[in-house]
């Protein structure tokens, strides 16, 4: 059995919300998988829709690819420097600990 | 107990269950599904999924507490076998469920070819034809897609990536007939046939050859003859209506009729997602859409209605496939008599076709231009005139295509300008 990986959703109001994963689980899908609010996902990790938005925090690097840059410019709510997808980030053991916020609105 | 009763746990069902607690509805809640496993998302079946990038697990809609959490009876593997309007009951194989308010998210099933009654011919709709197709997809094996619409040429992009030789056969003369323009279905042809497959266009099957129940070759229409280890039927679906039809509701296009409010004729029961035919108001047309957006939204408004906070059903219609390198993205619907302006290079791999009939942004059909997508999505059915000269330049955002309407509460001086 892999070792999870342990990060936390802290959404607008400050609720906190810890969970794990398996590693090269997405963030996104470690949120649906324990339910945790204001991630909705709507498209299930295609880059797709920018319903999965989340403010990273330091350790996760900046989006890269191309789409996903794009596809933060329509986010709900503002988009700041550590914006992310969350369907576009892998667990992976570096993670462990990572508090992401959520943002108030995601459609 | 009464409440409401779901048929049907895709994505549609699933957000009707899930938007009715956001919203408040106190009632039981009882969301029936035909297969046996955990409500997922349908779209990866033919991509991630079915390449192996994904587990099941993966593409699940909700978490596997969510249902206990929020107070919803989620019921697996149960089929209705009838709706009685009457004395508003959903009759299961062993018992019936009351309702005050029942909605039917039944979806739409793929569609069989005859004379395909092969072991070694797949369809793919739901978890379980994705895994029994996944299992057949070796490395070398030779795979013959029928029908070159999405789900056949999102197999063929991802078999080629598994190592298989895949033919597509299709019998009109262009790919993606009835969901995008005539150039667009020629550039992802371009595309698929430089990654190996061998498209076959205005071709039809006439003869399979089979050996001990499993189809060995095909013989088409323009004579080629094409060795098959196994074939995919991917000649679309067809909605899941019985249930409703049997208990009298109207139907149009194949599908169940709704209003806007998600309502069938029948009382009390509603119908939402890829079963259902509606009039959209952005086109003005009657539609049967199946698609994430359709099934999503549709789930909210009846929520919204149920709980009567609802307005009327009218969204943009939009679209998305990913084939090889291409994020296909398509927002609005086509409309005869409209026209098509290309923005952006071909050549790049990112560019759009813009459709607009007089001045009217119609639709826009997206290749890895996500901004383009994202801000028709917006765009389609608002209100000003939309100038397609300005939208062939890529560098011109489409937003500023769009001249604002004068605002006629506006003073008039505001209008005129300068002060005299």
């Amino acid at each position: 059995m892999t070792d999870e990986i342990n990060i936390a959703f802290r959404t607008a109001d400050g609720e906190t919300f810890q969970v794990s994963g398996k590693p090269g689980t997405t963030v996104m899908e470690t949120a649906i998988m324990n339910d945790v609010p204001g991630i909705e996902a709507e498209c299930g990790g295609a880059c797709a829709c920018a319903t999965c938005h989340v403010y990273a925090p330091e350790g996760v690097g900046p989006a890269d690819d191309p789409y996903e840059l794009d596809m933060l410019d329509f986010a709900a709510d503002e988009r700041r420097p550590n914006s992310r997808l969350s369907c576009q980030i892998e667990l992976e053991p570096s993670l462990e600990g990572a508090v992401f916020q959520l943002p108030r609105v995601q459609i | 107990m009464p409440g409401a009763v779901i048929v049907g746990a895709g994505h549609a069902g699933v957000q009707a269950a899930a938007s009715l607690r956001q919203a408040g509805y106190q009632e039981p809640i009882r969301l029936i599904g035909e297969e046996d496993c955990a409500p997922y998302h349908r779209p990866p079946l033919s991509k991630a999924m079915l390449a192996g990038e994904k587990r099941p697990e993966q593409i699940a809609l909700r978490g596997p507490d969510y249902f206990d959490r929020n107070g919803i009876e989620f019921m697996p593997g149960v089929r209705a076998r009838a709706l009685d309007p009457a004395s508003k009951t959903v009759r299961l194989a062993d018992g019936s469920l009351a309702y005050d308010k029942a909605v039917i998210a039944t979806g739409a099933g793929a569609r069989m070819l005859d004379g395909f009654e092969y072991d070694n011919v797949f369809v793919l709709r739901n978890m379980r034809d994705a895994l029994s197709l996944q299992d057949a997809l070796t490395p070398g094996a030779k795979l013959v897609v029928v029908g070159g619409g999405f789900i056949g040429l999102e197999v063929a992009a991802t078999a080629r990536k598994l190592g298989l030789s895949v033919d597509v056969v299709e019998m009109q003369d262009r790919l993606l007939t009835r969901a995008i323009p005539a150039a667009l279905s020629e550039y992802i042809c371009q595309r698929h046939r430089a990654e190996g497959v061998r498209i076959h266009l205005g071709a039809r099957i006439d003869r399979v050859a089979a050996e001990d129940g499993r189809i060995a070759s095909v013989e088409l229409s323009n004579g080629a003859g094409l060795a098959a280890d196994l074939v995919l039927i991917g000649v679309g679906t067809a909605p899941e209506t019985g249930l409703a039809t049997e208990a009298g509701a109207g139907t149009a296009l194949g599908g169940i009729l709704v209003d806007g409010a998600m309502r069938t004729t029948l009382p009390d029961v509603y119908a939402i997602g890829d079963c259902t035919a509606f009039d959209l108001p952005v086109t003005g047309s009657r539609v049967r859409l199946e698609s994430v957006q359709n099934a999503v939204d549709q789930g909210r408004a009846v929520a919204g209605q149920i709980t009567g906070q609802g307005g009327s059903y009218d969204p943009v219609p939009w679209f998305w496939s990913d084939q090889f390198d291409m994020k296909l993205q398509m927002a609005g619907l086509s409309l005869p008599g409209s026209g098509f302006t290309l923005r952006g290079a071909v050549e790049s791999g990112s560019f759009s076709l813009v459709e607009t009939l007089g001045d009217r942004l119609v639709a826009v059909y997206s290749v890895n231009a996500v901004a383009d997508h994202m801000t028709s999505r917006r765009l389609i059915g608002e209100p000003g005139r939309f100038d397609r000269s300005a939208a062939s330049d890529p560098d011109t955002p489409l937003k500023a295509c769009l001249a604002a309407p004068v605002d006629r509460r506006a003073p008039v001086s505001a209008i005129a300008g300068a002060e005299p």
